[in-house]
């Protein structure tokens, strides 16, 4: 075939392929109708070899047209696909989904609130130094009462009923027993904070038979009454995120000297609603737990110098922080296992 | 304990004239919690004292009495219609609600027609006031019913304040290390140190009420046979009296502190107990056998008969008032029936002692007889009282009972309270407070509280101070630390932080909080059931009796049967919670819990740690209902639910090591369906516990009425885990072929990833069941056609499929050959 027959012959193949693709919509058959003409046994690869026919000084054009016609396939295929890509989108941005239908939720599980709320107050604690203790629930006479000046004969037994197990054990009215088990165990200095339930037979919207504290206890050379009132403003301002003041009154509990009650400021109305606030009848305080200096007694118990070690502990209920910050407004809800409440925090 | 403001201030001369309120202020601030402040008498106005100067029936009726009654002296009569049939003669002196007064629950009163006559408001009985029930007659005031003042009480304006009718009530929280607060004259005290003043000296008796020609001494003896029980006894004896109803105002104070009147004789000595928190007695002396008290411990066997008409078996531990017969009172406890003050008591004789506290508190708790006299007793009452309260107690008897005192007073006081010597070191003081205390300035606070407080000569330091008999709550110098920073005020105490450093000692347990997140993440909500259950609960799991789960520790006084027992599993107070989710119409319930269980040890009675119950952690977890789902509905929770909810927990307690975890079919736990049940078997070869679907009858015991699932895994089975290892990630792409093949049902998914495992083939990455299919109609009978899919996968290049085929075909081979299955 001459020269000018071949190049004529591609000529018609690009023509051919260009009225082949017109009608063609599917990727597939695109790439079929490229490989019959550009594939290695298609039949623009066929007519190449036909190349060794034409001399050698008139390949030149030959090879040009050839190009040429690769390059306009090549585009077209390119074109082509392009446009039935943006024909797809422009389809598929057609679409109107009812966005209001609900979603497709997964189930979530929720972290009882007096763990999120226990685990927090030990993260305050612990910004401060403070670690976590732990002890049994059923302790001896010895960890929850005798070791905590409270002997058996003594009239604060009765301020904090107790269940019993035997006549030397007991369920934990307090999480304190886990402070004597921790001075029993190791010298001063201890920074400890203990979470975890206790039991006092009570019952009723603000009492629970079991229910959680968190008791701290610092020992250590030259603590201070004042350094208890730092710490427990430090935690009452974390906590609610509120730049609250708190107040000591003078209590009794038998392991601390002096001991007192911890009121916080009133964290609804912050003291400033003295008639209607509900949270703290009109008070402008609330609450919060009872602390105090360590008794030279408890000390002597575990075999600390009260000379030379000075000390402070606190107790607080998770449940009335919780109650406080987040309005729950019966204990009952917390033991109950009420889906309707789990879900809510 | 109940204050009465105004028999309060009886007893002290303030320097500043305050009102109640900033009084419970004050005592708030000082530890003495005022929990309220009401009152009594406050519902009236318009109410006077009128003199009765005529009397006549009225003309139609016998039930009515014309009463013509005067409220001024000398002023002119108004004729009042009575209904009462106890209107006194002439002289008489009533209370008159004039037109215009106020009544609680009849409003205000005008002048009323009764019977075609005009009656201009009305005489008032007790019940009208508000003051008490009775409603027999009209209030008549004898000559003892005026309280304060000594002018004419005929037109006083404060003439009901004058008859003690109306006052204003404290209510205090008295902490048990205080038994001096437990009386009126307590509380003064501390008012006294917060506000400044002193205390008014108690009267001593009174000539005119003694008879000098009879004496205690004479008329009674005292034997103390235990001085540890006992440490003062002491006995007084009243002539000559006549028993009646004490004088209103003291009906009413005892009213206010919560006491039923009862006569005059037995209303003063709670009238003193309440004024100077000395608990009394009085005996009718003609019944105490020969006049004889002797304080002893019970006899085992003895019996008494309380005064509340209860025979009582005593104990050794009993302490015992007896007469030369035998017991006639429970020391500080009760008195007994038979000797008590009754109409017809003309003598008295009056106990006034103090008794050992522990003795005291352990006869009230084991008989269940709590008094205002044992409370009191049980935290101590200072002996040092006990004469003073004697002698005005004998003079209010005989003043309101018109008899005579004999002389003396017998006082066995064997035991002798002293007051105690404490040092106290300011420097002490001011480091434990964190504020600058001086040692004046500590002295001046302590001597606020009547406290004396002398420096110390050698050390500037340092101060003496005396602590009085009546606060026996100080004995150490912390006390007194105490006290004079209650005197200064716990306002005064800044908030700073504590200066030194504490190393740690401690890490905490990560597995519950690693467990928590990975069941939240897998949909479980966390409950927090009660550590105590009701054996009925225990009951519902079928334990065997070998079974140490099936024998809970019992709670000695639990509050009710559903708290009797310590729960020995998790599951039965969670499915419970799952039956009360279900019978308030929440029907998909996914619940966990991470708690204690309590188990008792074999061995019995060993002290300390060892005789405490372990407390093994477990970890529970309960589905029930659907599964989420969209508009189509997420289909019914099955076993493979909780079995998920499980493999995301193990594979945050164990990472990367789940794969090792067996579950191995279980047919024997009671509480779990046998043929959907496993238990699950961690890699080094211990069992961590069980899943499976609830058995009916356990999970109808605790009214759940749908198919449960559940697990139940010791938490404590788990190792501490290590810090996650990174393993390589490839970065050559994965080749993917699957497997169909028919075999018997009997064969488990186990045994067929077992053999693919024991391949050991290195290029395998991933092993996956895509199908158990068990269609009757396209698979035979006791066949099940099953596919899995294998993913290959080299970090050291592009896999060919010539390498994949062959580690593939070898598995296959290695199925067919080992199975009996075929390709499918």
């Amino acid at each position: 075939m001459s020269a000018d027959a071949l190049i004529a012959r591609i000529e018609d193949l690009g023509t051919q392929f260009a009225r082949e693709i017109e009608p063609l919509v599917d990727e597939q058959e695109i790439r079929n109708l490229q490989a019959r003409y550009m594939g290695k046994k298609g039949q623009i690869s066929q007519l190449m070899k036909q190349m060794g026919a034409v001399p050698a000084d008139a390949r030149r054009p030959v090879g040009e047209a050839f190009n040429r016609i690769k390059d306009g396939i090549t585009e077209a295929v390119a074109a082509k696909l392009r446009a039935l890509d943006d024909a797809a989108e422009t389809a598929d941005l057609e679409r109107v989904v009812d966005v209001t239908l609900p979603g497709r939720r997964p189930r979530t599980g929720h972290q009882h609130l007096l763990t999120q709320v226990s685990e927090e107050m030990v993260a305050i604690f612990a910004e401060l130094g403070f670690e976590v203790a732990l002890g049994p629930q059923v302790e001896t006479d010895f960890n929850c009462f005798e070791a905590l000046a409270i002997p058996k004969s003594h009239p604060a037994r009765d301020m904090q009923d107790t269940f019993y197990i035997t006549d030397e054990t007991v369920l934990r009215t307090h999480t304190s027993s886990v402070q004597i088990r921790t001075m029993l165990s190791q010298p001063p200095p201890v920074k400890i904070v203990s979470p975890g339930v206790v039991y006092r037979r009570d019952d009723d919207p603000t009492h629970s038979p079991m229910f959680t504290q968190i008791e701290g206890l610092l020992v250590d050379e030259g603590v201070r009454f004042s350094d208890l009132k730092g710490v427990l403003m430090h935690f009452v301002r974390r906590f609610f995120g509120k730049s609250l003041e708190i107040r000591f009154r003078p209590s009794y509990f038998p392991f601390v000297e002096p001991g007192a009650e911890v009121d916080m400021q009133c964290s609804f109305c912050m003291g400033q609603d003295k008639l209607g606030c509900r949270l703290c009848k009109g008070t402008g305080w609330i609450e919060i737990g009872g602390c105090g200096m360590v008794d030279p007694e408890v000390f002597a118990q575990v075999r600390y110098d009260s000379e030379r070690y000075t000390g402070f502990a606190f107790g607080m209920g998770v449940e009335r922080m919780a109650m406080l910050r987040h309005g729950v407004n019966d204990i009952k809800f917390y033991y109950e296992g009420d889906v309707r409440f789990l879900r809510q925090f | 304990m109940r204050a009465v403001w105004s028999w309060l201030r009886e007893l002290v001369d303030l320097d500043r004239d305050i009102s109640a309120e900033e009084a419970a202020q004050a005592l708030t601030s000082a530890g003495f919690e005022v929990e309220s402040v009401t009152g009594f008498g406050q519902d009236f106005r318009g109410v006077v004292v009128a003199e009765v100067v005529g009397k006549r029936r009225h003309p139609e009726s016998d039930r009515l009495t014309l009463v013509d009654v005067i409220d001024t002296p000398g002023g002119s009569a108004t004729q009042v219609v009575c209904g009462a049939n106890n209107v006194p003669e002439p002289g008489g002196r009533v209370l008159w609600a004039k037109p215009g007064a106020v009544l609680p629950g009849i409003g205000e009163l005008g002048t009323r027609k009764i019977k075609g006559i005009a009656s201009p408001g009305m005489l008032c009985a007790e019940d009208e006031l508000g003051l008490g029930e009775n409603h027999d007659g009209i209030i008549v005031l004898g000559k003892h019913d005026v309280l304060a003042g000594t002018g004419e009480i005929l037109g006083d304006p404060h003439a009901i304040e004058r008859l003690g009718l109306r006052d204003t009530v404290l209510e205090i929280g008295v902490h048990a290390n205080r038994p001096d607060a437990l009386g009126q004259l307590g509380l003064a005290r501390e008012l006294v140190a917060i506000v400044g003043g002193r205390l008014r000296p108690r009267a001593t008796l009174e000539d005119e009420y003694l008879d000098r020609s009879i004496s205690a001494a004479a008329l009674a003896a005292v034997h103390i046979e235990d001085a540890a029980a006992c440490p003062r006894y002491t006995a007084r004896v009243i002539d000559g009296l006549c028993v009646a109803p004490s004088p209103r105002w003291m009906q009413q104070r005892l009213r206010a502190v919560g006491v039923r009147p009862l006569s005059n004789l037995v209303d003063v000595t709670n009238y003193v107990l309440f004024e100077l928190g000395q608990p009394l007695h009085a005996f009718d002396h003609a019944k105490v056998t020969q006049a004889e008290i002797r304080v002893r411990r019970a006899r085992a066997g003895e019996r008494l008969t309380t005064l509340d008409g209860v025979e009582r078996l005593l104990e050794t531990t009993d302490l015992l008032i007896c007469d030369a017969r035998g017991p006639v009172a429970l020391a500080g406890v009760m008195g007994g029936a038979e000797s008590e003050v009754s109409e017809q008591t003309t003598r008295v004789l009056l106990e006034s002692a103090s008794f050992e506290p522990s003795l005291v508190r352990r006869t009230a708790r084991r008989l269940g007889l709590h008094s205002e006299a044992s409370a009191r007793f049980e935290r101590g009452v200072d002996p040092n009282l006990a004469d003073m309260a004697s002698a005005r107690a004998a003079q209010l008897m005989a003043e309101l009972g018109g008899g005579r005192i004999a002389v003396g007073v017998v006082d066995a006081y064997l035991r002798r309270i002293e007051p105690v010597q404490v040092p106290l070191r300011a420097s002490r003081a001011s480091m434990l407070m964190g504020i600058p205390i001086t040692r004046d300035g500590a002295a001046e606070l302590l001597g606020r509280l009547g406290i004396a407080a002398s420096p110390d000569p050698e050390d500037e330091d340092r101060l003496q101070v005396t602590c009085p008999t009546h606060r026996p709550d100080l004995t150490r110098e912390v006390d007194l630390i105490e006290e004079v920073l209650r005197m200064r005020g716990f306002d005064a105490v800044p908030a700073t932080l504590p200066q030194g450093h504490v190393p740690l000692h401690r890490q905490a347990d990560p597995r519950p909080v690693l467990a928590r997140r990975a069941l939240m993440a897998a949909g479980l909500s966390e409950a927090i059931t009660f550590g105590f259950t009701s054996r009925a609960r225990v009951e519902s799991l079928q334990l065997p009796a070998s079974d140490r789960r099936s024998s809970p520790l019992a709670i000695r006084n639990p509050m009710s049967a559903e708290q009797a027992v310590l729960r020995t599993s998790l599951l039965p107070n969670l499915l419970a919670a799952v039956g009360r989710n279900l019978s308030f119409g929440v029907a998909d319930v996914a619940l966990f819990e991470i708690g204690s269980v309590f188990l008792a040890r074999e061995a019995k009675a060993a002290a300390g740690d060892e005789g405490l119950p372990e407390e093994p952690v477990y970890m529970a977890g309960v589905m029930t209902g659907q599964r989420p789902g969209w508009l189509e509905g997420g289909g019914e929770v099955d076993v493979f639910d909780i079995k998920g909810a499980v493999e995301c927990l193990l594979e945050a307690l164990l990472p990367g090591q789940t794969e090792a975890v067996r579950f191995e079919a279980e047919a024997s736990i009671p509480y779990l369906h046998p043929g959907v049940c496993a238990r699950v078997i961690l890699p080094d070869g211990s069992l961590a516990g069980y899943i499976g679907e609830v058995h009916p009858r356990t999970r109808q015991a605790l009214n759940v009425e749908q198919r449960c699932f559940a697990f139940d895994l010791s938490l404590d089975a788990f190792p501490a885990p290590a810090a996650r290892q990174m393993r390589a990630v490839s970065r050559f792409p994965a080749v993917t072929r699957d497997i169909s093949m028919l075999m018997s049902v009997d064969v488990p998914a186990a045994r067929v990833r077992a053999l693919i495992d024991e391949a050991a083939e290195p290029l395998i990455e991933l092993v996956t069941v895509l199908e158990d299919y068990r269609d009757p109609e396209h698979v035979p009978a006791g066949k099940k056609g099953m596919l899995w899919s294998i993913t290959f996968r080299s970090s050291e290049g592009t896999l060919t499929d010539a390498q994949v085929d062959r580690a593939h075909e070898a598995i296959v081979a290695r199925l067919l050959e080992k199975l009996p299955a075929q390709r499918r």
